[in-house]
């Protein structure tokens, strides 16, 4: 298309005197062209071959090896071997010109090909080929003046072409990839397909179960090199072969290869497993077999080089099963567990979120953000969530493990929507696993949007949107990538719309996209958008795992995405903050700092709360705190506080109590915050009540109908002296130190014979006006102490 | 001397023994006796007609005990011990002024006790004087509060009193018919004499 043909005397010459006659006789072929683009319509179809070609000696100059049936000779002319060089830092063929002195490599194919291209790295000048047909001669290089780093040169139209001189002067050519379309008749086109069927649509966990492979090769030739793949599900290769095949338990495959497979013949494989133990195999879990088949023949449908079928977890066999409580797992797949399932009989979580729904009795455990069993924020251990410095979340990232990110990186919104005002959390939640790849390129985002750990809200009848982004991290063409997506059960395929070319089995409720040849460095995506089931219930998890699969990779690889899982929620009690200060602590005298609990479901930001109209007995002379999580890099921009966990404040109030304890509980506070919008929020909020208004809660309060701050307590009977009647004094108790001794009766009798002290003294206990050793005989009957002793 | 009082306490205590309730009484014990001029007389402060072995028993009593200063000066009290140790289970006391004495005595006992320990008749305290002058000086009983186990009042049916004679030191203590022949020979004399 671009390029430039041209007639060469170096043409003429090497084919003598035999060759000016054709010249002069010959029209040049009307169709004849260079091609820059490997997405031409000559290659659709083209057989790709990584280069260098698998067994290249590090100093040859010279190698043979045979694709679908083709031989190809590569000799190098420039004196330096075939395989690049480290200085390039690439992978390939590598084609030093210097002059047009036959410099460079020559290839030969053999039968010829109708159509052959290479797709490159430059390193210095343009390069080109001189391509030899059986009808033209095609000289193409990059044109003038276009950027040529990564090229693509190729012919076709030329007749079949059986060789080739790579070299351009003043170039310096790493050859990644060569392409090439064999001529028919002379190699097999064979249209090889795979399928596989599960033994059971679902299964209980520990049990047996398998997937039948059939391959077949619908022709019209044989096939040849036929290589089959299976990708059991993930976790569940065990380590003894299939009969006849062999076994990757890093990269959790299985491959058979097969020289040759007759056109129209068929053979089964089979793959066993033992589904999964409870919870790691739960009531959303499918099971996903990918079987794959490549050849080095031609195949004319790459459609049906894939086939997906799944094992789901057999939820009709427990349904109607008691629930365990506090095993947080859904026993009976009701989509409810443990506390949230009403077999428990106890307050359900604050999810939907209910102000009016009790407290939750005995609340879940875990992380943050929790697995499989689908809570997406949960509080460890306890009824009292944990400070904010404990919470953290873990994301996966595929063969390089997990990387544990601090609480407030989990924000919903923090990483699927970069846009809002969380640049900060963003750049300081990063990914990366020091030693492994930065990222990983092969994920999923949803909208809804998720949180770090993939897990969002969503709602009945919504619409979600999936995009899935894969991409070639290698330093060759991927050929034939296939993009795998399994419906979650709760999702309505009639509603499915799929985008960029994928295609949908609604037998299996499975979407496949194919990408011929993906290249490196590229990344690219596929998306689909669907439903939410209209009768789905609240507390039911949407669940969605994109897998990737590279079947030519070494060995064929396939990689799932990291699961995206909302969780279904009622409209009318969406996660939101539930903000409340339960408690200060005394830094010094007078210096308080406050935690601020948060109840819901929602992150806050720059979250302040004051004291506002205080009790007399609470002297205030500061009274706004401001909050942060602990590992906030800038809170001065951006302060979080994280849901279900307590938040100490990062700055202090000030004020002056005659309360002995805690008085902030009991305190009126005025809470702001803001969300990742900027959009504030008021609220103003008494963790405990005080009725009597003396700032001690009156669930603590020793006399919560009146107000006694200082909490006096005489006889330390649990009542304070505010609420007790006079204390009716102990008779004979003369001294009133609360007994009667013999220091009471030494008063009497110290002042017997003498009159009493009005009605009302206690010396005179037989009331008779005079205080007599009969008063203080009385009164040793009254003695609280054996033998009225002191 | 010292002898006969104990008959008389004795004989005291036997009469009574447990029947119908007795007349409750304090009595000097000897109620009259004869001291030398600088000599010491000893009077015992008797209760009798408590009950023995049962109540009513004494829990506490406070006395005062009036004489004529000029003849005796009190010398000490001494408590008799069933009230208590005076110690541990019993506190008393009491002063000593010119022409009164105050002593008292209070139980710690439990009344079960008190009626356990005490007899019906039995010594309060004993009252000591030093004879300071040639005379006759009469012990008297002023207050008298008594209390049963309970600290209620008992009340005294009568009192008896003391008589603490005393002499000059150098006349020797005669006895009575000897006075007489004497009073018979000084008369005879002086019957003669006016004949």
């Amino acid at each position: 298309m671009g390029g430039r043909r041209l007639r060469r005397a170096g043409f003429i010459a090497r084919f003598g005197w035999l060759a000016v006659p054709a010249l002069m006789l010959t029209a040049p072929h009307a169709a004849a062209r260079g091609i820059h683009d490997p997405a031409d319509a000559a290659f659709a179809g083209a057989v790709h071959v990584p280069m260098p070609p698998a067994g290249l000696p590090a100093d040859a100059l010279e190698y043979e090896f045979v694709v679908a049936g083709v031989t190809f000779r590569l000799e190098s002319t420039s004196g330096q071997p075939l395989l690049a060089a480290p200085f390039t830092g690439q992978t390939g063929i590598y084609v030093e010109t210097f002059s047009d002195s036959g410099q460079g490599v020559v290839l030969t194919v053999s039968p010829p090909v109708t159509a052959i291209g290479f797709l490159g790295s430059n390193f210095d000048g343009c390069p080109g080929a001189e391509f030899v047909g059986a009808l033209d001669t095609e000289l193409v290089h990059t044109p003038p003046f276009t950027f040529c780093e990564d090229v693509f040169i190729g012919a076709a139209d030329i007749g079949d072409i059986g060789l080739v001189n790579i070299r351009r002067r003043g170039s310096l050519f790493v050859v990644h990839d060569l392409r090439f379309v064999p001529s028919p008749g002379s190699s097999g086109q064979a249209d090889l397909a795979i399928s596989v069927e599960s033994d059971a649509e679902r299964l209980l966990p520990d049990t047996a179960g398998g997937f039948d492979l059939l391959l077949d090769n619908l022709g019209p030739d044989d096939g040849s090199g036929v290589k089959i793949i299976d990708f059991p599900p993930t976790g569940l290769l065990s380590g003894s072969a299939p009969p006849d095949g062999v076994v990757d338990v890093t990269a959790e495959v299985v491959t058979w290869d097969r020289a040759t497979v007759a056109a129209g013949s068929g053979e089964p494989f089979r793959i066993d497993i033992l589904t999964p133990s409870r919870p790691a195999f739960g009531c959303k879990s499918l099971l996903t077999n990918i079987a794959a088949v490549s050849g080095t023949s031609v195949d004319p449908l790459l459609a049906n080089n894939v086939a997906v079928d799944t094992i789901g977890f057999d939820v009709q066999a427990v349904f109607g099963e008691p629930e365990i409580c506090g095993n947080r797992i859904d026993d009976d797949c009701d989509g409810q567990s443990d506390c949230m399932d009403s077999d428990c009989h106890c307050p359900p979580p604050r999810l939907p979120l209910d102000p009016s729904a009790p407290a939750p009795n005995c609340p879940l455990g875990g992380n943050i953000i929790e697995g499989p069993s689908g809570e997406v924020i949960v509080v460890s251990g306890g009824c009292e969530p944990l400070p904010a410095s404990e919470h953290q979340c873990q994301v996966p990232r595929g063969a390089c493990g997990g990387v544990v990110l601090p609480a407030y990186c989990c924000d919903l919104a923090t990483w699927s929507d970069p846009s809002l005002n969380a640049s900060q959390a963003l750049e300081a939640c990063r990914v990366e696993v020091p030693g492994c790849a930065p990222v990983d390129p092969n994920f999923k985002e949803s909208n809804p949007t998720v949180n770090a750990a993939g897990y969002g809200y969503a709602q009945a009848g919504q619409r979600i949107s999936y995009r899935i982004h894969y991409e070639n991290i290698g330093n060759a063409d991927a050929l034939n990538v296939q993009v795998i997506d399994v419906l979650d059960s709760s999702l309505d395929d009639a509603t499915l719309i799929v985008h960029d070319g994928g295609r949908y089995d609604p037998a299996r409720r499975v979407l496949i996209w194919t990408d011929p040849s993906l290249p490196p460095g590229e990344p690219r995506s596929v998306g689909f958008e669907v439903n939410v089931r209209a009768d789905a219930a609240p507390g039911n998890r949407v669940r969605n795992v994109a897998s990737i699969v590279f079947p030519n990779a070494e060995p064929p690889s396939r990689i799932d995405t990291a699961p995206i899982e909302h969780v279904l929620i009622d409209p009318q009690f969406p996660p939101s903050p539930e903000l409340s200060v339960v408690g200060c602590d005394a830094v010094a005298p007078g210096i308080w700092q406050v935690r601020l609990r948060n109840d819901g479901y929602g992150y806050a930001y720059n979250v302040a709360a004051s004291v506002v109209d205080p009790p007399a007995g609470v002297v205030v002379t500061d009274p706004t705190a401001r909050f942060a999580h602990d590992e906030d890099e800038r809170p001065d921009a951006l302060a979080t506080v994280i849901p279900i966990a307590v938040t100490s404040s990062h700055d202090h109030i000030a004020f002056t109590t005659a309360t002995p304890g805690d008085p902030c509980p009991a305190l009126t506070w005025r809470i702001r915050w803001e969300n990742l919008q900027g959009e504030e929020s008021i609220r103003e909020v008494q963790s405990a009540a005080d009725g009597d208004r003396d700032a001690v809660p009156d669930d603590v309060d020793n006399c919560p109908a009146v107000a006694n701050p200082d909490q006096q307590d005489t006889d330390r009977d649990g009542t304070g002296d505010a609420c007790e009647a006079p204390a009716e004094p102990l008779r004979c108790d003369i001294d009133l130190d609360g007994d009667v001794d013999r220091d009471d009766t030494a008063a009497i009798t110290a002042a017997r014979n003498t009159p009493a002290n009005g009605l009302d003294d206690p010396r005179d206990a037989d009331g008779d006006g005079t205080i007599t050793v009969l008063d203080a005989r009385q009164c040793v009957l009254e003695c609280t102490r054996p033998g009225c002793a002191r | 001397m010292r002898d006969r009082h104990c008959v008389l306490i004795l004989a005291m205590m036997l009469l009574a023994g447990a029947g119908p309730a007795r007349a409750l009484i304090i009595e000097f014990v000897p109620a009259d006796q004869t001291v030398a001029l600088g000599g010491t007389a000893s009077v015992d402060v008797v209760i009798d007609g408590l009950g023995t072995g049962v109540a009513p028993s004494l829990g506490a009593f406070d006395l005062e005990i009036t004489f004529d200063d000029a003849i005796l000066a009190p010398a000490g009290i001494a408590f008799g011990g069933l009230l208590g140790d005076g110690i541990v289970t019993s506190v008393n006391g009491g002063t000593l002024t010119a022409g009164r004495t105050d002593a008292f005595e209070l139980s710690f006992l439990f009344p079960s006790e008190l009626d356990a320990l005490q007899p019906s008749t039995f010594t309060l305290l004993t009252l000591s004087f030093e004879a300071r002058s040639v005379g006759s000086a009469v012990l008297s009983l002023g207050r008298a509060i008594l209390g049963d186990g309970f600290g209620d009042p008992l009340l005294l049916d009568s009192a008896g009193s003391g008589t603490v004679r005393v002499l000059a030191a150098s006349a020797p203590v005669t006895e009575p018919p000897m006075l007489l022949l004497l009073g018979l020979g000084i008369g005879s004399a002086w019957l003669l004499r006016r004949r």
